[in-house]
């Protein structure tokens, strides 16, 4: 088995893993490499609360749904401010 | 050195252990609602500036009103009353001679310049967007300047951390990736009339409105301590009391600033 960045050179369809951050909370997902943002975001909408049309970061940038995934990204959903006070 | 000797005596003469002082001085506060975020804010604020010693002012601003509906997640005495004029009235109690002042008026781009000034800490407890906008836009235009916002759902929230220094962000405003802030879909309570602001909001959760209360305090002490670096450790807090998770954010200010 792989491990660390090697899997990184693995064929599309090689088990990668990616951290998705949203709000407080954070988790690491199995995916495939050659999937995009969209495709694990999918997968994981409901288990993570993320909303619809949420903006998705990396490393503080506004990354587009089409982004391919690569192992050991790190994407982060950005929550809207709460509002009650 | 009398200061340093703590087997002479110096606990039962101080409340408290000594603190490192701030690194600056820190002048006037102005804390901006005082509802359900405030009101477990003012108290710790003021307890711990009164530790320092602190000679600046505290303004507590606010328009509105207690009603019945407040008591569970608010401190009051009498329904009716102005919120930031009974909150200042309370901590006067307490801390007697420092200069706290209550106005029962709401903040907007009318009067921001008027009520924050240059070099002001900033409390932004407010629970509308719009509000929020005018005093990051309004801090934005300060050349010194610490405002510290909050904000909960039922049982999550954010707190964000501007910081101006000499002119330049030092960490982004609050409108920085944050449309609904940027472009807020609610109105600020002084547009608003009387039976809209008598209107029920959503079920709140005290102890979120704490964790928010707790984790501006930790970032106002973060940005004023005396070994802190020109911005905090974070722009931004998330946290969710469903999971019992905090999660810190350092983000860049925007580059097309002077």
């Amino acid at each position: 088995m792989n491990e660390g960045n090697e899997r990184n050179d693995g064929e599309c369809g090689a088990p990668i893993t990616v951290t998705v951050a949203n709000g407080a909370n954070e988790q690491e997902f199995e995916a495939h490499k050659g999937e995009s943002v969209a495709t694990l975001l999918g997968r994981i909408r409901e288990t993570m609360n993320i909303p619809d049309g949420a903006r998705i970061l990396q490393s503080g940038n506004v990354i587009g749904d089409a982004t391919l995934l690569t192992h050991n990204m790190r994407i982060e959903i950005q929550r809207q401010a709460g509002v009650k006070g | 050195m009398m200061y340093l000797d703590f087997g002479s005596g110096f606990f039962s003469k101080h409340r408290s252990p000594p603190r490192l002082p701030p690194k600056k001085e820190i002048k006037d506060v102005v804390v901006v609602g005082a509802g359900g975020v405030g009101t477990h804010l003012l108290l710790p604020l003021c307890r711990y500036l009164d530790s320092l010693n602190w000679k600046g002012s505290l303004t507590i601003l606010d328009g509105d009103t207690y009603s019945e509906s407040n008591a569970a997640r608010q401190h009051f005495r009498q329904p009716g009353s102005n919120k930031a004029e009974a909150s200042a009235a309370f901590l006067k109690e307490f801390f007697p001679t420092r200069f706290i002042e209550g106005r029962g008026q709401f903040l907007s781009p009318d009067n921001a310049f008027l009520l924050v000034r240059e070099g002001d800490i900033v409390f932004s407890c407010v629970d509308n967007h719009a509000t929020r906008k005018t005093l990051s836009d309004h801090c934005g235009t300060l050349k010194d300047c610490l405002l510290i916002s909050g904000g909960n759902e039922f049982s999550d929230g954010t707190v964000q951390v501007y910081i101006r220094r000499n002119g330049v962000d030092k960490t982004p405003p609050l409108t920085h990736l944050h449309p609904e802030i940027e472009t807020p879909q609610d109105r600020s309570p002084h547009e608003m009339g009387c039976e809209e602001l008598a209107r029920e909001g959503e079920p709140q959760l005290i102890f979120a409105n704490l964790a928010v209360a707790s984790l501006m305090l930790n970032a106002f002490w973060l940005a004023t301590r005396q070994n802190a670096q020109n911005a905090p450790v974070y722009s931004e807090q998330f946290f969710d009391l469903e999971t019992g998770r905090v999660r810190p954010v350092l983000r860049n200010p925007p580059k097309n600033q002077p």
